[in-house]
């Protein structure tokens, strides 16, 4: 074991003689704390002044180019990434962070062109896939988005912005039900925030409602909808998921009240069930709700639903309803 | 006969006056959702007493004898016109919810810049070893950062209340770098996103051709030119959707309360932030990515280790 560790120190102080890998422990430690600590300024202070000592430090230049960025300077920040990239041709990040700067630029045919760059050399540079993908949907080029984005799950199962504009992609090229079913993919592993209420907005305007956006209280709020056992009353896991949600806020906010809107076509007395499964759910986890927080309405119709320019007829659903006083 | 006649009379107006008290209610619980569309949303429903009773579903909760409660609504036009006088009364706050962080910011730089000037008196005093200078200096640096710290809270709340979430977590968010523009959006008590995904006429933002297809502080450089999408200059990773911190609060979204939620990109500083429901197996979904000296790359050993 011990000759082992020696071989391997040995190996690693050769290898840093001959370039092979280039050790920059300062940059490497600090660089990553002011990004961290978001201390832009006063990295730029610390690097720059490392610079001034060794020119030739693609590192500190790269370093120096981030925290201008990050600080919305782009004009400042180029030099310094053209600079690293310059003393290290081969560094895909370099060419990567480049794009980021054109495009900060508003500059985005060069942008696309370094991402180009940064892929040649390194295929799989995750960030550089999924900007190229972002470029060509500002440009309405699906077909490409969709190659990139497919890339970077592939790399990236859970990459939010990729697994939203596949979706988006497939919108564009026409193929409404794998945007469906990229959308719900998405919203199953981030079912909340602004980008969740687009992708329901999305989603309900190709006819499906199984996430939909309740205003809340004064909140725009997206919720998985409401579904039954088959041939019960009984809420699924999901849905009381989404019950959680508003039992919390109505425990945070005493006077947020809502109406339980149950529609059933043909059947009322299942609707009525329904909206009183949904309540007693609620009140099950909070006995110290007053019930007549949760005021209940049923109807044997369909709930009938617009969004953009189409009407939908919804044949059983749940609705919640803020009480306005 | 006559008195037969006049009986029979009597029963059909008592008939007719039944039917006409009855015929709402009926019409209520089945059909035609086009019926009285002038009526008024009642505020209180009558649901009976279900609290604590455990029974999720199939119970009956409506009260003594099993009596079934009337709805709250008599008919869907009256739910409909609830739900739009609620997203009128939700549009009205989020603008004032807007001004409300605008002041918030513009106070809290007023409030920065007095503790920055008590911070360099401080340090001139103490340069100068003038004790009176210094105590002086050091009440004033109290006082502003006091006065910085109460408009924090103050919008905190006013944040907080809106969105039905703890004042607690809207600071933690902060603290998390957000700004309360950023968490008023994310959280959907802001114009330009508490109209998404409802009918027309609620609120801005119900145009998916301008929507940020990389969500939260994305796109700054590019607005006004049609951009869709976003970059994020400060980290190059994907954002991750929603809020951070809010300490595992459900109040927050159904990202905190689903036990499929995801952390985030791999690399994303979010990961392990308290989403999902499930204890630690959905939060952080990628650990170990990009931010380990790999650099950005999918390839296990290339990169440039730089994070």
């Amino acid at each position: 074991m011990r000759k082992v560790t020696v071989l391997a120190l040995a190996a690693l102080l050769l290898m840093t003689v001959v370039g092979c890998v280039k050790v920059n422990p300062y940059s490497q430690m600090m660089g990553p704390y002011y990004l961290k600590q978001r201390e832009y300024k006063d990295g730029v202070e610390a690097f720059t002044e490392r610079l001034k000592g060794n020119p030739g430090d693609d590192s500190a230049a790269y370093y120096v180019g981030r925290f201008y960025l990050a600080l919305k300077k782009p004009d400042q920040a180029m030099p310094y990434f053209e600079q690293a990239a310059a003393e290290d041709p081969e560094d895909a990040n370099y060419r990567f962070w480049i794009g980021v700067t054109h495009w900060a630029k508003l500059e985005f045919d060069k942008e696309r062109e370094s991402y180009e760059k940064a892929l040649a050399m390194d295929s799989n540079h995750i960030s550089a896939n999924l900007y190229l993908g972002h470029g060509f949907i500002d440009e309405k080029q699906w077909a490409q988005a969709l190659v990139q984005y497919d890339k970077v799950i592939g790399l990236d199962r859970y990459n939010p912005e990729a697994l939203y504009n596949r979706g988006v992609a497939l919108g564009g090229l026409g193929r409404y039900q794998e945007e469906i079913a990229a959308l719900k993919i998405f919203l199953g592993y981030y079912p909340d925030g602004s980008l969740a209420m687009r992708a329901t907005q999305r989603l309900n305007l190709q006819g499906d409602f199984s996430y939909r956006n309740f205003i809340l209280g004064k909140r725009n709020v997206t919720l998985k909808t409401m579904t039954f056992k088959p041939g019960e009353n009984d809420l699924v896991l999901e849905s009381k998921e989404s019950l959680h949600v508003i039992a919390a806020m109505m425990s945070v906010n005493k006077k947020l009240d809502i109406h339980i809107v149950a529609y059933e076509d043909g059947d009322a007395a299942t609707a009525k069930a329904r909206a009183e499964s949904v309540r007693d759910y609620i009140l099950a986890g909070r006995p110290e709700f007053d019930p007549q927080r949760l005021p209940l309405s049923w109807f044997g119709t369909a709930e009938v639903v617009e969004r953009g320019d189409k009407t939908f007829h919804l044949m059983d659903s749940v609705q919640f309803i803020t009480v306005t006083k | 006969m006559k008195n037969c006649m006049h009986k029979i009379l009597i029963s059909l107006m008592c008939a007719v006056l039944i039917v006409a008290f009855a015929a709402p209610l009926a019409f209520a619980q089945t059909d035609d959702p086009g019926a009285d569309p002038t009526g008024e949303p009642s505020d209180v429903g009558t649901t009976g007493d279900g609290i604590g009773d455990g029974d999720v579903a199939g119970g009956d909760p409506t009260g003594e004898g099993g009596e079934t409660a009337e709805p709250s609504f008599s008919n869907p036009a009256q739910a409909s016109k609830a739900e739009a006088l609620a997203a009128a009364t939700a549009v009205a706050s989020a603008e004032a919810t807007a001004e409300a962080v605008a002041a918030g910011e513009a106070a809290v730089g007023t409030a920065q810049s007095a503790v920055d000037s008590a911070e360099a008196a401080l340090a001139a005093a103490t340069a100068a070893d003038d004790e009176a200078a210094i105590a002086a200096a050091t009440a004033d640096l109290d006082a502003a950062m006091a006065g910085l710290a109460s408009t924090r809270t103050s919008t905190d709340a006013a944040i907080a209340a809106v969105a039905s979430v703890d004042v607690a977590a809207i600071a933690s968010m902060r603290t998390a770098g957000l700004g309360w523009g950023e968490i008023a959006h994310e959280l959907g008590v802001h114009p330009s996103t508490l109209g998404l995904g409802h009918s027309k006429g609620v609120g801005k933002g119900g145009k998916e051709g301008k929507a940020n297809a990389s969500g939260k502080g994305a796109g700054k450089s590019a607005k006004g030119k049609g951009k869709a999408t976003g970059r994020d200059l400060e980290t190059g990773i994907a954002q991750t959707p929603g809020v951070p911190g809010g300490n595992g609060s459900k109040a927050v979204g159904l990202s905190r309360a689903s036990s499929k939620a995801k952390g985030g990109a791999k690399g994303s500083s979010s990961q392990g932030s308290g989403r999902g429901n499930s204890g630690g197996g959905s939060g952080g979904s990628n650990a170990g990515g990009n931010g380990g000296g790999k650099g950005n790359s999918g390839n296990s050993g290339k990169g440039n280790g730089k994070s």
